[in-house]
């Protein structure tokens, strides 16, 4: 039994050794692989063997003579055109593409571009109030907590769509600020009062979403869409004047 | 001038530097297309082939070793054509035979004779091997490249020429054996 295990590790031992004779005879074993080939080389006949007879192969091969090709292999071929590839176009164009898309859907999520077109009787109304909406374009910052997204969430009367856009204004950086949105808003508050039209030929929605900014009061002050979308179900519309954005007040 | 400078050369489009490329580097590659194939012509179709895909991609050579890329690019073509074998086999690998040319002058009949002998069996036993392997064993021992150099020729890790070379060169030398070429050793299992 013992002379198996013996003879079944030596067989072992040299299948690991005759794996790195190739190798040894390049010289391309590291220290210690090194040592324990020639270690059992001392000790293994047949191994010893091995090695001689790979080494003679080597040998053989090394005296196989290098032919000389019977003529040049010279190209002939004009210069190569450069192959214009359309990938790195596309590449660039499709990061620039990315790059506008991310930028339309951040913008679109925060609003920036505002609502949909004003319709076309009021059209002059926001029209004239254009430039003081521009002047206020900068000064309006998105305000989560006065996000109508957020807002009442029981049918809105006028009383507090007033309310919240009122809140709005308190949102303002400075007096100055308030008293105009104030004033707006009394403003748009007023013609709420009088004005409750249909939206019969125009087309109040926004349509797309991407407006120049400040075109209409500026980024975040309402979310006329939101509220417009909220009020959806109903039939009647109402239109600011100041902005031009309608929606449907419960 | 040396290699790197001819590169340079060829790929802004000179079509002399390149073949002086060429004439440096025509011997190793078809001496390898040659050992690969096992016949003159096939060789010759090869190497032609292998250089004029060099010069045609010269410009996605990045540096490093010129001989290493363009016998690689010759290894790929020798297999291309060892697979066309295979689907239209015509002749018989084992059977293709190179026959020596530019025979040394020095030696007695006897030695030219035994030679020769030797050379052909030598790529019969080639001829037996797997492509890998075959290509590892000519790279190594006829051409005289280094571990390295042929792990880029070959593309691939150290550790697999080392296996390829050791596969190869026992298959070969059992196949010597076999044939008498010299006296019967332990072979490989």
């Amino acid at each position: 039994m013992w002379h198996s295990l013996f003879a079944r590790f030596r067989k072992d031992r040299c299948s690991q050794t005759r794996d790195l004779l190739s190798a040894y005879t390049d010289g391309q074993l590291d220290l210690k692989e090194q040592e324990r080939v020639e270690q059992h080389l001392k000790v293994c006949p047949a191994c010893r063997e091995e090695i001689g007879s790979l080494q003679t192969t080597v040998q053989l091969l090394h005296r196989v003579p290098q032919e000389s090709p019977a003529r040049s292999f010279a190209v002939a071929e004009p210069r190569p055109v450069p192959r214009w590839s359309p990938f790195p176009v596309l590449r660039t164009a499709t990061a620039v593409v990315g790059v506008f898309l991310v930028f339309f859907f951040a913008a679109n999520m925060y609003n920036l571009f505002g609502t949909g077109p004003a319709a076309t009787g009021e059209r002059g109304t926001m029209q004239s109030e254009s430039g003081q909406e521009e002047a206020d374009a900068g000064k309006y910052s998105p305000d989560s907590e006065n996000d109508l997204s957020g807002g009442p969430e029981s049918d809105d009367d006028e009383s507090q769509l007033q309310a919240t856009e009122e809140s709005y204004a308190a949102s303002g950086d400075d007096g100055t600020d308030q008293e105009e949105v104030a004033g707006g808003d009394e403003e748009t508050t007023r013609e709420l009062e009088g004005e409750t039209s249909v939206n019969e030929g125009g087309d109040g929605w926004p349509r797309g979403g991407i407006r120049p900014p400040g075109g209409n009061g500026g980024p975040g002050k309402h979310n006329h869409r939101q509220l417009a979308q909220r009020e959806e179900s109903e039939d009647i519309e109402v239109q600011c004047t100041r902005h031009g954005e309608t929606w449907i007040p419960s | 001038m040396n290699d790197s400078e001819f590169v340079q050369r060829s790929k802004e489009g000179d079509l002399d530097a390149f073949n002086r490329l060429v004439e440096s580097h025509q011997a190793v590659a078809y001496n390898l297309a040659l050992r690969m194939l096992g016949d003159h012509q096939s060789a010759e179709d090869a190497t032609q082939d292998a250089f004029l895909s060099a010069w045609r991609n010269i410009g996605t050579f990045r540096g490093g070793s010129f001989k290493a890329w363009l016998l690689s690019i010759t290894a790929n073509t020798c297999r291309d054509q060892l697979r066309k074998r295979k689907r239209n086999p015509i002749t018989s690998m084992e059977t293709l035979v190179v026959e020596p040319e530019g025979l040394p002058s020095v030696g007695s009949p006897e030695d030219h004779v035994l030679r020769r002998e030797l050379g052909r069996q030598i790529q019969e036993g080639l001829a037996t091997l797997p492509s890998d392997q075959r290509l590892a064993v000519i790279l190594s021992d006829i051409q005289g490249l280094s571990y390295e150099e042929i792990a880029q020729v070959m593309q691939c890790s150290l550790g697999t020429v080392r296996s390829r070379l050791s596969r190869g060169r026992a298959r070969l030398r059992d196949y010597l054996v076999r044939r008498g070429t010299f006296p019967p050793q332990t072979s490989s299992k």
